[in-house]
């Protein structure tokens, strides 16, 4: 596996030779996808279904994270920019929610927003629609609630 | 879309006010809790399953549900964080309604879709009303 390693709080002179030795063992308890894709789950869950999380970097420091980038996606054009970053303990594969300034992203999601051209709706290439599929009429029955519970239960 | 399928009426910034839609940027799936108390039962979860949306379904419940885009046969941007509804399961597809086309519904393969919500970690929401 290959990843970017970042060497974060290492004190460095302001000039001249420069050595640096690391030697940090560690499991990797959460690989560089899964990582991202805990981070995307919490984008959609807890802030924004137009952000995407991006390939990670290792981060060395007091604490060894993943150092997911977050994206700002739009439909009709893909990855706009990126708008902040969250970490993610590559041991526990935690998210850091506190690594990531969210109001922050939401500003500057906005700013992105504003170089974007117009939204239009587009066709579908007719062989992806579903036709000639019997409708199965249901209204909707029982009590979402109640069916939660028993998802909980099990 | 879910509103228009139960035929409920509704006022389009009074939504994104429920919601807490920020202009231009989106918002989390977990702000459809702002529908209680408008009179809606509402579910949000990840690591959801095909089971669980099938479950949904058979009781007349879509799920709405975050997908990175970029995994549908087709869709020709860039991967993108996207939320579809799924409306019907059959033989091999998943059937959804995209808000990015005009036509509905899509077929999408289970293979196909079964990429796109993992890169989500499976997150989605039921709203119904209670």
């Amino acid at each position: 596996m290959n990843a970017m390693i970042l060497l974060d709080k290492i004190d460095l002179p302001e000039s001249g030779p420069a050595e640096i030795q690391i030697a940090r063992s560690f499991t990797i308890g959460i690989s560089a996808t899964q990582a991202r894709r805990r981070v995307n789950g919490w984008l959609a869950m807890k802030v924004s279904t137009s952000m995407l999380g991006d390939t990670p970097s290792l981060v060395v420091a007091d604490r060894i994270v993943w150092r997911v980038p977050i994206l700002f996606t739009a439909t009709h054009v893909g990855p706009v920019g990126t708008v902040g970053s969250v970490d993610v303990d590559v041991e526990s594969g935690e998210i850091l929610p506190e690594t990531a300034n969210i109001e922050e992203m939401y500003c500057r999601a906005e700013e992105l927003a504003q170089t974007l051209p117009p939204f239009k709706l587009r066709e579908v290439p007719p062989e992806y629609l579903a036709k000639d599929i019997p409708i199965t009429p249901i209204e909707p029955q029982g009590n979402l609630a109640d069916f939660i519970a028993t998802l909980r239960e099990s | 879309m879910l509103y228009a399928s139960w035929n409920i009426r509704f006022s389009y910034d009074e939504l994104k006010t429920d919601l807490r839609i920020r202009p231009n940027a989106g918002s989390p799936l977990e702000n459809v809790r702002q529908l209680s108390p408008k009179g809606f039962a509402v579910y949000f979860q990840r690591r959801g399953t095909f089971a669980n949306l099938y479950g949904m379904l058979e009781r007349g419940w879509p799920s709405i549900v975050s997908v990175q885009a970029g995994e549908f046969p087709y869709w020709q941007e860039p991967p993108t964080q996207h939320a579809v509804v799924v409306v019907g399961m059959i033989d091999d597809n998943i059937l959804v309604n995209d808000p990015t086309f005009a036509d509905a519904p899509l077929a999408i393969p289970y293979g196909d879709f079964d990429l796109a919500w993992l890169e989500m970690d499976e997150a989605f929401a039921v709203i119904a009303p209670a």
